[in-house]
Order: structure tokens, then sequence, then C-alpha cells
């Protein structure tokens, strides 16, 4: 099978940000849950520090990516005005309408609190550094602020796959 | 027990949670808007290929670091509530998360 090149930025976009996300999500939250006080804050030099920055900024960059490629560059294709478009075609059919007004309008919205969230994680981490991990309140806010920008990708990502499915970008 | 001394203040931290917040509201405020007003969908619509969408995420980009750096500066060398800006922070995110829901910023589509 020859990819397009609309096929091309989906599968970036799609297929190889997605699993990035992911790694960078489930390391970066090991690391913030496990980042704890003991007595003593952990060296500003740690490799446990390090890698909790590295991992935090990772997925901030991934989902800055995800939501530009997916706004400028696939959803001109998608919502464009040929009727051989994505939403041209889900508008069409009345039983496939949703996929547009519902899962495509709330992906395209939500979507972008991820990286918003998920930038404000890698400053927390990056300016507080070793004294995180005696500060609880703000540990568990990045955490929380963590797993918020992981749902609201994950929503984009779901949703995207499923539409794909009903209507690809060729 | 032991007290741990911090070095820094909380104020950083806080301005960047509400800041983000606010900007997350911001954009659920546009999606809303562009609903309610023809004029302010075509507004929002920075960018004809993509639609309002790009004036909704700018506005609510511009939004968070304007308000990023105001905080930033006021709050630098403050320990502020965490309670209070928390609790404000999540309120914001989630009203921002539910206007971003089709069948709650579609309401005044009518269906």
């Amino acid at each position: 099978m020859k990819l397009t090149m609309h096929g091309w930025w989906t599968v970036v976009h799609g297929f190889v940000l997605v699993p990035l996300f992911l790694l960078a999500f489930a390391a970066g939250l090991l690391e913030l849950l496990t980042l704890r006080y003991e007595g003593v804050t952990p060296p500003e030099s740690s490799p446990a520090l390090r890698h909790l920055k590295t991992r935090v900024w990772a997925m901030a960059a991934v989902a800055w990516l995800m939501v530009i490629t997916g706004t400028y560059v696939s959803y001109p294709w998608y919502r464009a005005k040929s009727p051989a478009s994505p939403r041209s075609k889900l508008l069409a059919a009345h039983d496939l309408a949703a996929w547009h007004t519902f899962a495509m309008e709330w992906k395209e919205h939500v979507a972008w609190a991820s990286p918003i969230l998920a930038t404000v994680v890698g400053f927390i981490v990056t300016y507080y550094a070793a004294e995180l991990a005696a500060r609880n309140d703000l540990r568990r806010a990045a955490i929380v602020f963590f797993v918020l920008a992981f749902a609201a990708s994950a929503v984009g990502g779901v949703l995207g796959a499923f539409i794909y499915k009903v209507a690809p970008i060729l | 027990m032991t007290t741990v001394r911090f070095e820094k203040t909380n104020g950083p931290a806080l301005a960047a949670i509400v800041a983000a917040s606010l900007g997350v509201v911001v954009l659920g405020l546009c999606t809303l808007f562009a609903e309610v007003s023809t004029g302010i969908n075509n507004a929002l619509n920075w960018w004809p290929p993509a639609g309002p969408l790009v004036g909704k995420t700018g506005i609510a980009v511009i939004v968070w670091l304007v308000t990023w750096a105001a905080l930033h500066l006021a709050w630098r060398r403050r320990e502020v509530s965490f309670r209070v800006w928390w609790a404000v922070a999540l309120g914001l995110i989630l009203t921002g998360f539910l206007l971003t829901f089709p069948p709650i910023f579609q309401i005044p589509r009518g269906h």
C-alpha cells in the first residue's frame, strides 16, 4: 500500500507521536510518584531527577507537536470543503454525523488543554527540582496536572483513531 | 518530626498552575462563545483552512502565557495559599473541560 502525503502526516500525528506520548507519560508519572523525601532531598544531579525532567518535558513537547500537527496539518484536510473530505462524508451520512458533531468537535478542543497542563508540570519539576521531593502539595499538584494532561490527550487520541477508522484522511 | 525549610516560595508554581487553568477555561469559553455568536465565530477564524479553532486556541494560549508572566512577577517571592489557589485552579479546569464537551457547548445550537 502506498501512502499519500496526507497519509504520512496522519501516521506521524497518530502512530508516531502517540506511542512517544504514552511512553513519556508512563515514565514521567512513575518518576513523579516515586520522588519522595526521605530525610534528605535528592541531589540536583541525581539520575532520578534528570530522568524526571527529561520525561515530563518530553511529554510536553510531544503534546505540543500533536496539537500543532493536528490543527495546522491534518485538520485542514479533514475539514476541506470538498465532498470527498472526511468531514463532508461524515456530515452527509445521518448515522455517521455524530463522529463529527460529537467526536471530532470534542477532540479538537479538549486536546489543546494537554500541552498547556504538561508544560506547567515541566516548569514545576525544573524550577523546584530536588525541593519537589519534600513539597508534597506541589508534587501532588504536578501529578494531578500530569494525569489531566494525559486524559485530555487520551480523549483526542482515542476519538481520533475511531474517526480515522470511519473516515480516513486519504 | 523534622521541619523542612524550603529555599523557594510556592508562588511561582501556583502562578503557573492558575495561569494554565485560566488558559483552559478561556479555551472553553471561546468554544462556547463561537457557538453563541456568528460574529465571534467569524472573528476567531484567524486561518480559514483550520477555521475558528485557530482563534480559540490562539486566544487561550495568549491568555495563559500573559497571565503566567504577570502572576509569576507578582508571586515569585511570595508564599501564597496553596489550598485556595489549588481549589480555584481545579474549578477553572473542570469548567474549561465541561465547556469543551459538545453536549454542553452545543446547547446554543438547540439540539
